[in-house]
This record gives structure tokens, C-alpha cells and sequence, in this order.
């Protein structure tokens, strides 16, 4: 009934002005990059480096264009890149959650365990899944009801259950895994290994739900400005721990990937993986501030991080280097974040 | 000359914002900056004071070119800007404010509070003010903190401050006392260039005028060669309509569609007021004196203890989050757009469906429904004229006007029944805020809207409003028929005098 109502006034409001020249299509990746060629390179530095990455690797080491190390890149890229897609929904909102890889670990752990101890191995997924979830929600509430820091909130979590992981493994890995469970892990289908593929399909569905439904887009105004998402009806406390929902979800599945792939889980099961996610998902362009990101970024954040780790690798650097080289990864996706936010002026 | 710009142009990627710009401010003038919104005021600004540093064309202060000078360097030099939204830091004190970056400190590093405090009084007395030094600044007046920010910058011996918008959201007596104070320092020797969107206080302030349309300057005009008609056609480069409401626009014997029974709860004490279809409510009240309160109560904002309210005769429960007050068809507009208005990070067209992801916009899984939303977006932008190159610019993008407009048509998106604004055209040229009045007066003219509207522009209120309320205290104190008030009887009746007002 107001809408026949509008329509009449804009008669009226519209009378006597001048009209107005709207190019109302979306801006194009070209028109973008003349408009303004700061903000396209910023956002689409991922890939710059990407590439630059792969030529690198290449002229070093011809091997890395095997086919066995691009399919081992995917396949290493999946738990990195499941988990980091987890991550950035917290980083949207503009929090952390540096619980996720004792939510990785600890799920995996002790869904294995139980299925070990006669849970059929279905229930076992389930269970893993289900876990991460509970934690997320946890970590939700306290921090988004209960205005706990999410900082120290998530680090106390993630030791917590990187310490539970300890305590019920006693030092010891837990193996025999049956069939099934391992599938996703190491089987293949038309030759094509599995384990890509409920990545792949993550990052569809993450693509549409961000771009397309009422979800995604309170989630980028909460991270952007929670008053005014909140004055403007948005459930802000809500948004929060969805984002919170969804990182331990999606943690606990990468998880069940690395023990479907490792075909074990060990007591350090994926502790390395934190600086790795935090830093894809800030090269890939999801700010600390939160509000910004796209999921094409972290998808090139992930294929960056993981390129380097195999790189590296196969240069036959030594072990003891990639932690430091880690914390460097990470040292560059800050500052790049850093421009970025000093140079595009918000 | 103590400023002179030469030939400035500007442009953010391919769109051009400045084009040609000749301005001159002598020494001691107060010199008026005005166009219309997204005009390019605030960027000749960021442009004099080297915050944009890639621009073409010469900036000559005190007989020195000083394009290739750092915003640092250009403060030493003695150019000073007050920005659009005020910049003191609220948890710091006056002292620590006016001495911010100068803390004079002792040997070994210890800031000596004694000298700050005892320095800051004499600079209180030396300006004329009296507050507290150890008051925080978040506690002074919204006044007190624009006199604040000059205070700091005469402090660092400015020779030129710009004051970019220091009169949005004041109220007429704010208004005079700064400008009392500017005058006074203008008298001293310091020059000012003085940005506002109202003309007539830009004509009575102002030695010289300067007018940016279409990224060209006009320059040379004085208050003797031009009139506020005059200046208007010029800034928008057309006749200015102003609005005003018909008698016969107003609603009769309509319904009450909103009532408030003796609503209670922090800052309010017992608050009844009632709403009719179709009607312009217009608020006046202090700050404290639990309008604004009352406002955001009803939408959500603030928590109701007790009281009963009526919406379309039922009784409702008191919205305990803005979502329920937008269920209800009750929107409310912010006076502050950059804290609880715009995300500036999303596009124009993610801004204005906000508030209706959940309503219009949802399709089933939670869909949001595209078509719509285009439509809806396409159909705001070109109502309230928003200036940008697309729906798709990020809303951080522009002009301090365009923003509010925005913020405006995401209110208006929801269809609501009953709008409440607080300070709706705050920052909004001359053009557009008439273009808002008449879009408002149009829409409760059907009776499909009902309007509460708070502002300390009294003028604005008189041309629009049915009924006024005056609130002290907690509570509604006065209700006057707007039937040819006068912004001093308002004044009158608002400060409790018994002279010259209508019964
Ligand atoms: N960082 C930016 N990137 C792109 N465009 C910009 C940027 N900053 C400003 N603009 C554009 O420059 C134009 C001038 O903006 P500016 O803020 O100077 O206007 P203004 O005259 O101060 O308007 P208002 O009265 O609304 O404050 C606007 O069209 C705005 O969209
Ligand atoms: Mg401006």
C-alpha cells in the first residue's frame, strides 16, 4: 500500500529537478582498475603474488610443475583452506578466533578416539563436525553476549583443548582408521583425488551465501560497523556468534580432512596451522578491522600459503626455517593490511 | 594575501572533483566556503592542508609556496583545520586536549601537570572560557568542543584555521556564542575560512565569499554584491524552492496512531505524548531534557522501565532492540551518520537495503532478493538526487551531505509508518534539504507516514511542523498548535518565559 503511495510522491519530489546521469551497472574489474588502480591493486595483490610465487618456484626447481606436486599443492591446500574459510567469517565481523586449530585437533581427536572405541565411523564425522560446532557456540556466547575479549577468550580455548588433546592421547597417536573413514582423505574418483573436493565445494557455496543472502550481507555490515548495523535492525549478537558457529564448524571438518588424509592424529595434530590461516586470510585480502573480504582473496591466500610451504619443501629448506618463515608470511599480510587500510583512507 | 590558491584541480581516479579553483583569504578575514554537497569543499580543504598531496595547481601562504610541504609542516607554518566531525579525544581532559603532541614535560620525561594546568587556565581566561581544565572533553558540550578544537589550534599559533561545518547540529544560541568567539579572533589578526550550509549565518559572518559548483570556483562575493537568494541560485545553479507546510496539508481530526502513556526509564520521567496520522511532531528540548531519549526509546535504542504504549490502539511491548521498532513500522534516523548510520565500507546500494534484509528483501533460504533491491536502490538515488557515480560506490566515498541521504533513504526503504529523525538534514545543502522537507511533508500528506522530528533548527521545524512539544526534565512540559510561530516565541516558551507567547 506505501508502495503505490512512493510512487506518487516521487512524482512530485522529482518535479522541477534536473535528472540525474546514473551509470548504474556494476563497475567492471577494468573500469575499477582505472577509476582507481590503488584500491584493484590492493584488493587483487593475492594473485599478483600468486603468480609470482609459482614463477619463482618454478625457475628454482623445474619439478614443481610435475603434475604429483600440483596435485600434492591441492591436496595440502584443502585442510589449510576449509579452516581459513572458518576464520575469515570471524575476522568479517571483526573479531579473532585463535581457537581454531585446538578445535581442529582436539574434534578430530576425540571423534577418532571414540570411533576407535566402537562408534561407527559416520557417527564419527558427525560427531567431529557437531563438536566444533558446540566449541564455536561457546566461544559465541562468551564473547559476544558475556563481552569476553576474544583474544585471550579463543587463546584460552584453543589451549584448553590443544591440552585435551594431550591429556587423551597420553603422547600416543591414534591410528586404524577404517576404510571409510579415510576415503575422503586419500581415495580418488576418475583419477582425481578426493580430498579437493568438499574444499572446492566450500568455497562455492561461501561464495553465494557472502554474495547472495541476507546472511552474508548482515555479516560484512556487523564487521563494518556494528552501531550501525545494530541501529539499522541487524541482530549484531547474533551475527557474532554465527561467525563464531561457523569458524569451529568448518575447524572441526578440516580436521576430520587432516586425519582423513593423515590417517592418524597425533598430539601436535595441526598446531602449525594457525599462523598459516591467519595469514591467508589477511593476504587474501580479509581485513583485521573487519567488514572487508572476499572469498576469492582467501582462496588465492591459501594457494599462496600453501605454494611457499611446498615450495620450500621441495628447495629442501630445512624444517627448521619454516616456522620463521611463517611468522614472516604473517609480518607481510599485516602490513599489507596496513596500507591498504592507511591508503584507501578508512 | 595571507592565502592564495591558484588554478587547483583534483580529481579521485576519473571523476573530477576540482576544477580550476581560484580562492585568495586576506589577513583577519573570515572568508565563506559554500556549494553543494559532494561540491569539493571538504577536499579543497584536505588540499590547503596537505592531507591530499597529489593535487595540480599553487598554494601561496604567507608569500610562500608550499605544494611541497607535509601536512606537519603546513601546521607549523600556522594552517589548522577543524574537520567535519569533531576531533578531541573524549577520555582526555581540556589540558591534555588543548596541550595534545606539546605536553611540556621535565627533564626526565615526566609531564608536569602543574604547568599544563596552571597554563591551561591562563589560556581559558585569555579565550574567554570557563570550564574546568580537568573536565574530559567527551563531557563538554557539542559548542565547547568545536571552541575547543579552535582553542588548540590558536594555541599553536595558527594563522589560518578552517573550520569545516563547526555549526551542524547547534543550536541558534551555540551558534551565536561561537561565532562571538571567532569574530573576536578574527579581530586579533587570525584568519578563518568558515564552511557552512547556512547561508544566512555565512553572510553575516563572513568579509568574502567563495562559492564551488561544478568543481569551478566563483569567487569575490561579499555581503554588499550578493543576497542569500542570490547565493543560493548560485551554489545550485538554480531557483531554490523552500518548503513550507499548507495549512491544508495538515492532518484534522486523524486518529492518534502512536500514544505514550507516562513512559519512564533513564532520562525520562513520566513521558505522554500522542501522535496523529499524518502529523509533523515537531521535538524541542535541551540535551538531558529527555527528548532525544524519548526518541530512541522508541525505536529501540534505550531501555522503557515503565509506561504503556499504544501503536494503532493496540498496546505493544516497548521495543527492546531496534529490530522490533522496525517490525513495527517505526524507524528512527540518527543524528550521528558516521557512528550509527552508514557502513562505509559497503556500497550505496548495500547501505540502503539494511533494513529491510529481513522484511522486502528476503527471499526463500534466505535469499536476498536482487531485483528488488536494484530497483529499490535505483529508485532512492535519483529521488534524493545522491551524487556519486553508481549505486555501487562504497558509501566511505562520499561527501559528508551524500552520506545522510543514504542514511535517509534507508529509512525510507522500510516504508515505515511512523519516522523519527533527530537532526535529518545535518550537513545538507541548501537544495537537498528542502528536497527532504517536501519529500516528508509529501509522504505524511497521504497519511501514510507519521513524523517525529527533533531538531535544533527551529526554523526548519516551524516551516514543516503541525505541533510542537517542549520537553524539560523528563518530561513534555508544553504542547503548542504551530499555527505562524516564531523561532523566538519557540525560544521563549522553550526557556520558560512568559512574555510573548501564545497560549
Ligand atoms: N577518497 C575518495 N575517493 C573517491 N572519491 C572521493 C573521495 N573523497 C571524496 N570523494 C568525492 O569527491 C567529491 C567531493 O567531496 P567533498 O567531501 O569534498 O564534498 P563537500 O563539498 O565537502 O560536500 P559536503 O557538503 O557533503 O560535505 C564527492 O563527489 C566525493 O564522492
Ligand atoms: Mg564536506
Amino acid at each position: 500500500m506505501t508502495e503505490k503511495n512512493l510512487n506518487i510522491t516521487e512524482q512530485n519530489a522529482n518535479a522541477g529537478k534536473h535528472s540525474v546521469e546514473s551509470t548504474t551497472s556494476r563497475l567492471s574489474a577494468t573500469d575499477q582498475l582505472k577509476t582507481n588502480p590503488v584500491e584493484f591493486l590492493a584488493n587483487h595483490i593475492v594473485w599478483a603474488l600468486l603468480i609470482l610465487g609459482i614463477i619463482i618456484m618454478g625457475t628454482i626447481n623445474t619439478a614443481f610443475f610435475s603434475t604429483s606436486i600440483l596435485q600434492n599443492i591441492l591436496i595440502q591446500t584443502a585442510v589449510l583452506g576449509v579452516l581459513t574459510a572458518g576464520i575469515a567469517h570471524v575476522l568479517i565481523v571483526g573479531e579473532i578466533d585463535l581457537s581454531v586449530t585446538g578445535v581442529l585437533a582436539f574434534s578430530a581427536g576425540l571423534g577418532t578416539y571414540l570411533m576407535n572405541q566402537g562408534l561407527p565411523w559416520f557417527l564419527a564425522i558427525l560427531f567431529i563436525i557437531a563438536f566444533g560446532i558446540l566449541i564455536g557456540f561457546i566461544n559465541g556466547i562468551l564473547i559476544a553476549k558475556l563481552k569476553a575479549a576474544a583474544l585471550i577468550e579463543t587463546l584460552a580455548m584453543g589451549l584448553v583443548l590443544q591440552g585435551a588433546l594431550m591429556a587423551l592421547t597420553q603422547g600416543r597417536s591414534i591410528v586404524n582408521f577404517p576404510a571409510e573413514f579415510t576415503w575422503i582423505g586419500s581415495g580418488k574418483i576418475f583419477g582425481i583425488p578426493t580430498l579437493p573436493i568438499p574444499f572446492l565445494l566450500t568455497y562455492i557455496v561461501i561464495y553465494f551465501v557472502w554474495k547472495n543472502t541476507v546472511f552474508g550481507r548482515s555479516l560484512f555490515a556487523t564487521g563494518g560497523n556494528i552501531t550501525s548495523a545494530h541501529v539499522s535492525g541487524i541482530n549484531v549478537d547474533r551475527m557474532m556468534i554465527y561467525a563464531f558457529v561457523i569458524s569451529g564448524g568448518l575447524s572441526a571438518f578440516s580436521g576430520y580432512l587432516l586425519a582423513a588424509y593423515m590417517g592418524a592424529v597425533t598430539m601436535t595434530f595441526g598446531s602449525d596451522l594457525l599462523m598459516y590461516t591467519l595469514a591467508a586470510a589477511v593476504i587474501g585480502g580479509v581485513s583485521l578491522k573487519g567488514g572487508r573480504g572476499n572469498i576469492s582473496g582467501v582462496l588465492g591466500g591459501v594457494l599462496l600459503l600453501t605454494v611457499i610451504q611446498v615450495g620450500l619443501q621441495i628447495l629442501g629448506i630445512s624444517s627448521y626455517f619454516v616456522t620463521m618463515v611463517g611468522g614472516f608470511m604473517i609480518l607481510i599480510a599485516v602490513m599489507i593490511d596496513a596500507l591498504k587500510t592507511k591508503h584507501l583512507g578508512y | 594575501m595571507l592565502l592564495s590558491i591558484s588554478g587547483v584541480h583534483k580529481s579521485y581516479g576519473s571523476k573530477k572533483v576540482l576544477h580550476d579553483v581560484h580562492m585568495h583569504v586576506k589577513k583577519g578575514e573570515i572568508h565563506g566556503l559554500v556549494g553543494k554537497n559532494g561540491a569539493g569543499k571538504s577536499t579543497l580543504v584536505k588540499i590547503i592542508s596537505g592531507v591530499v598531496s597529489d593535487y595540480e595547481g599553487d598554494i601561496i601562504f604567507d608569500n610562500v609556496n608550499i605544494n611541497h610541504l607535509s601536512v606537519f609542516e603546513r601546521q607549523n607554518k600556522g594552517i589548522y583545520v577543524v574537520p567535519q566531525h569533531a576531533t578531541v579525544i573524549p577520555e582526555f581532559s581540556v589540558a591534555e586536549n588543548i596541550f595534545l603532541g606539546t605536553w611540556p614535560s621535565n627533564k626526565i620525561g615526566k609531564v608536569d601537570w602543574q604547568a599544563i594546568h596552571a597554563k591551561t587556565n591562563a589560556v581559558m581566561q585569555e579565550f574567554d572560557l570557563q570550564f574546568d581544565p580537568r573536565t574530559k572533553a567527551k563531557d563538554l558540550s557539542l559548542v565547547n568542543q568545536r571552541k575547543l578544537n579552535i582553542v588548540r589550534a590558536l594555541f599553536s599559533q595558527a594563522k589560518l584555521i578552517i573550520l569545516d561545518e563547526p555549526t551542524t547540529s547547534l543550536s541558534a544560541e551555540e551558534r551565536s556564542s561561537l561565532f562571538e568567539f571567532v569574530i573576536k579572533h578574527r579581530q586579533r589578526g587570525t584568519s578563518f575560512i568558515f564552511i557552512s550550509h547556512y547561508l544566512e549565518e555565512v553572510m553575516n559572518l563572513c568579509q568574502a565569499i567563495t562559492v564551488i559548483r561544478d568543481g569551478k570556483s566563483f569567487t569575490g562575493y561579499t555581503k554588499e554584491n550578493v543576497s542569500v537568494e542570490k547565493l543560493s541560485n548560485l551554489i545550485v545553479g538554480e531557483e531554490v524552492q523552500l518548503c513550507y507546510r499548507q495549512d491544508q496539508d495538515r492532518p484534522q481530526d486523524e486518529k492518534f496512531i502512536l500514544k505514550c502513556d507516562q513512559i519512564c526509564g533513564p532520562g525520562m520521567k513520566g513521558i505522554s505524548l500522542g501522535l496523529r496520522r499524518g502529523e509533523i511532531l515537531g521535538i524541542v528540548g535541551f540535551p538531558g531534557s529527555g527528548s532525544r531519549e524519548m526518541c530512541r526509546a522508541l525505536a529501540g535504542l534505550n531501555s522503557i522501565e515503565s509506561g504503556t504504549i499504544h501503536l494503532n490502539g493496540r498496546v505493544i511491548d516497548p521495543p527492546a532492540h531496534p529490530s522490533d521498532a522496525i517490525w513495527q513500522n517505526i524507524i528512527y534516523v540518527s543524528y550521528d551518520r558516521h557512528k550509527e548510520g552508514i557502513v562505509d565500507l559497503l556500497t550505496i546500494k548495500d547501505n540502503i537495503s539494511l533494513s529491510i534484509l529481513k522484511t522486502k528483501l528476503r527471499k526463500s533460504f534466505g535469499m536476498i532478493d536482487q531485483g528488488y533491491e536494484r530497483k529499490n536502490a535505483d529508485r532512492m538515488f535519483s529521488k534524493l538526487n545522491i551524487k556519486a557515480h553508481s549505486i555501487f560506490e562504497s558509501v566511505g566515498h562520499l561527501s559528508g551531505g551524500n552520506q545522510q541521504k543514504v542514511v535517509i533513504s534507508k529509512a525510507l526503504s522500510c516504508h515505515p509508518e511512523i519516522l523519527i529523525i533527530d537532526e535529518p538534514t545535518v550537513g545538507i545543502d541548501v537544495q537537498s534539504r528542502e528536497e527532504i522537507l517536501s519529500l516528508i511533508n509529501e509522504l505524511t500528506k497521504m497519511k501514510q507516514l507519521s513524523v517525529i522530528y527533533l531538531t535544533n533548527d527551529y526554523n526548519e521545524l516551524l516551516r514543516v511542523s503541525d505541533r510542537l512539544l517542549f520537553f524539560s526534565e523528563g518530561k513534555v512540559f508544553r504542547e503548542v498548535m504551530n499555527h505562524g510561530l516564531t523561532t523566538e516565541q519557540v525560544i521563549a516558551i522553550r526557556d520558560g518565559k512568559k512574555e510573548g507567547v501564545p497560549v
